[in-house]
């Protein structure tokens, strides 16, 4: 049996170390009076877009402040207790679900945003997506070519490179599976250097082996004189209808409560980047100009369902690099814009999160959680977006000014949760599986394919029937020419002339790959652009 | 979702809507708006020992922990439902208010009979239900195909299960041997 409960994680350097002393940083659970900061650029969260650009708009001399919601946490901090994580790292702490309840979101929270816990695969954009990009939404200049310099440079500068080691035992079910049944699979590339191969990516690297963002650019920012304030949340653009004059901010104490003060952070340059549903909804609260009523919609998520194996070999799904191999066998099968298509993944297995996916109550879900040390869990993440019956989700505004992701779960959408259900229960038996369950509040665990075949026919597959999740927010600002593009294919805002948008969500569709490299690829061209008109 | 309720008791659309999904549940069982105005003077706050859940929550879930969890609960030793209540009050506490509302909503609306025999199948109180009752309840109600009982079993079951199971001691029972030690690890310390 497979046990690292006694494996010692000690003497990890932590670039956050003396942090206070050696950067401008501040805690917003300090900060109990009013208090006005200048730069050249004010960046609204620190996540994988906007961690890439202090870097590089820093490295260029400009003077940064960096401002997120999050607290800042190191690897000092990642205990690996499960629930810790969530409820420091994750956006609601790892409650965050849409407005229906359909699809549970997980987001981070915390300096570094998502690439503190996301589980490392690092693709970049696939080229039907730019394509259809330029096609459909007028994106220009953000072809392969123009943007391969780009993920090349943040491949090296993140080590991101095919995984080397073999699959952990959860993995391995891809390679199994899609071999025997002659579909394509094959390695993903991560952002790591010296990995410990553990399998705790999504409660905050331990041992700083993850190039997350935490890691790597920010503490080079810190380096090039960047201001940090964190636990400090970005109410509202203060503005005029042409300029951002101001950004005002309410600093948090350490129960995420307002400390009471007002922070105002002024610059000639402003940059949204909080993430897909997080920059729309800081767009909405500050009522910028909108004039097609733009910003909060198409947002898209990567909507995936799961499916669960058992098998007579120990899986340990909650040891090892969580996600290492891939298929693309149904990503674009059935052309970019026809019926959804989906990737095939895996998903690492830890108690809380897997109770809460199988679902159910009282002695059946006991013994399924009891069987996790046996269990696989395949995921597929199905590209929405690029159909038009696929219009995605509207960030909305709770009366607080919370954001809440009204995602409707089209029929569109379900027919292909349906067909990968059955791929991914057909894959697992095909790996070897005892007994396989589709994710489905119907479903119970079929043991074997042609039992699994028929009975699946007569389940319905509806919105809540279905658990469906998603980790990657996409959207709600998006690129695009003048007729479809709340920002140009620059990140630069249409309607405020120094406002700029760099994460994920100006991506006019889903991406059909993980999507961390893609923000990083794009964030660094249009921050290096940025840089270059700043300078001049 | 059913959202096609006719509102009613003088509320009109825009505070149907700002009354959320619960809400409109509210409204159709013909409870009222007031019974859910969580937040408001008359909101007695959380219980003792708790940072949101209210004493009326822990009256209402207290009797549903045992049949819910299976035998998750007694595979730790000396594990009573409080237990469960507290990791699920832990677990809340990573939330937003806007989150949390909607939740206590919810439970405020599982108060009222009426609402209980909607969504749950059956009028009596939870704690006026023996346990193998409450297993039955469990059953029609998981079974059950209307939007709003689905959404409420999902939405309460769902973080009360992932509650207890992220807790150190109920994840050690499911046969995963625990994560690495991390040594020196000082919590969120504070460096500015």
């Amino acid at each position: 049996m497979q046990d690292l409960s006694t494996l010692k994680i000690q003497n990890i350097a932590d670039p956050w170390d003396n942090a206070g002393e050696k950067w401008n940083l501040i805690d917003g659970a300090t900060v109990t009076g009013d208090r006005t900061l200048e730069a050249d650029v004010v960046i609204i969260g620190t996540g994988a877009g906007g961690a890439v650009s202090a870097d590089i708009l820093s490295a260029s001399g400009l003077k940064v402040i960096l401002v997120e919601a999050g607290r800042l946490t190191s690897s000092r901090d990642f205990n690996l207790n499960e629930g810790d994580a969530y409820r420091r790292l994750y956006q609601e702490g790892a409650m965050r679900a849409t407005k229906d309840g359909a699809i549970t979101i997980l987001q981070g929270r915390t300096v570094g945003g998502t690439t503190v816990v996301n589980w490392t695969s690092s693709f970049r954009t696939p080229e039907e997506t730019l394509n259809h990009w330029r096609d459909r939404f007028g994106v220009d200049n953000t072809s392969r070519a123009d943007l391969d310099p780009y993920f090349q440079s943040m491949e090296e500068r993140l080590g991101i490179e095919r995984w080397a080691m073999p699959p952990n035992a959860n993995n391995d079910v891809i390679k199994r599976g899609c071999d025997k049944l002659g579909w394509d699979w094959s390695v993903i590339p991560r952002n790591v250097r010296g990995c410990w191969n553990i399998g705790y990516c999504g409660m905050g690297c331990p041992t700083n082996a993850k190039q997350s963002m935490l890691v790597t650019t920010l503490p080079d920012a810190m380096d090039a004189g960047a201001t940090l304030v964190h636990s400090a949340r970005a109410d509202r653009l203060v503005h005029d209808g042409k300029r951002v004059n101001a950004v005002e901010v309410t600093p948090l104490d350490r129960d995420r409560r307002p400390t009471g003060a007002t922070l105002t952070l002024k610059a000639p340059t402003v940059v949204a980047a909080g993430g897909g549903i997080q920059t729309p909804a800081l767009l909405l609260r500050s009522e910028v100009p909108d004039p097609d009523g733009r910003v909060g919609k198409r947002t898209f998520l990567h909507v995936t369902s799961f499916a669960f194996g058992r098998y007579d070999r120990e899986i340990a799904p909650y040891y090892g690099a969580p996600q290492s191999l891939h298929s693309d066998q149904f990503t674009f099968s059935g052309g970019v814009d026809g019926p959804i298509g989906y990737k095939l993944e895996m998903m690492p297995l830890h108690p809380g999160l897997t109770g809460a996916l199988l679902g159910g109550f009282g002695e059946q879900a006991r013994e399924h959680i009891t069987a996790l040390p046996n269990t696989a869990a395949s995921i597929a993440l199905l590209r929405d977006g690029f159909h038009e019956e696929s219009p995605g989700g509207t960030v909305e505004l709770r009366d607080n000014g919370e954001p809440v992701l009204d995602y409707p779960v089209s029929d569109y959408l379900l027919d292909g949760a349906r067909r990968s259900l059955y791929t991914q229960v057909e894959m697992q038996f095909a790996a070897g599986a005892r007994a396989v369950r589709p994710g489905h509040t119907r479903a119970p665990f079929y043991t074997s394919w042609a039992q699994a075949r028929d009975a699946m026919a007569s389940l319905s597959y509806q919105a809540l029937d279905v658990p469906l999740g998603s980790a990657h927010v996409m959207g709600g600002c998006p690129m695009g020419d003048e007729q479809h593009g709340l920002v140009d294919e620059q990140g630069r805002y249409r309607h405020l002339e120094n406002l700029y948008v760099f994460d994920g969500s100006v991506f006019p569709t889903s991406l059909g790959v993980n999507p961390q490299l893609s923000i990083y690829g794009l964030s660094a061209r249009n921050a290096t652009a940025l840089a270059k008109r700043l300078r001049a | 979702m059913d959202q096609e309720h006719t509102p009613s008791h003088g509320v009109d659309r825009r505070g149907f809507l700002k009354l959320g999904v619960w809400g409109g549940a509210a409204l159709a069982v013909g409870a009222g708006a007031t019974t859910l105005l969580t937040g408001c003077s008359s909101d007695p706050g959380p219980a003792s020992g708790y940072k949101h859940l209210r004493d009326k929550d822990i009256t209402l879930l207290r009797p549903l922990m045992v049949p819910l969890l299976g035998g998750g609960l007694s595979a730790v030793d000396g594990a009573e439902p409080e237990q469960a209540l507290r990791a699920f009050d832990r677990l809340l506490d990573g939330g937003t208010d806007g989150q949390r509302g909607q939740l206590l909503q919810l439970l405020d609306l599982m108060q009222l009979g009426a609402a209980r025999w909607w969504i749950t199948g059956t009028w009596a109180h939870f704690e006026e239900q023996s346990e193998q009752q409450l297993r039955a309840t469990l059953t029609d109600w998981a079974n059950n195909d209307g939007g709003f009982p689905k959404l409420a079993f999902k939405g309460l079951t769902q973080p009360i299960v992932m509650a207890w199971y992220v807790t150190p001691e109920a994840a050690l029972t499911t046969g995963y041997p625990g994560p690495p030690q991390t040594l020196s690890s000082p919590g969120d310390s504070a460096r500015a």
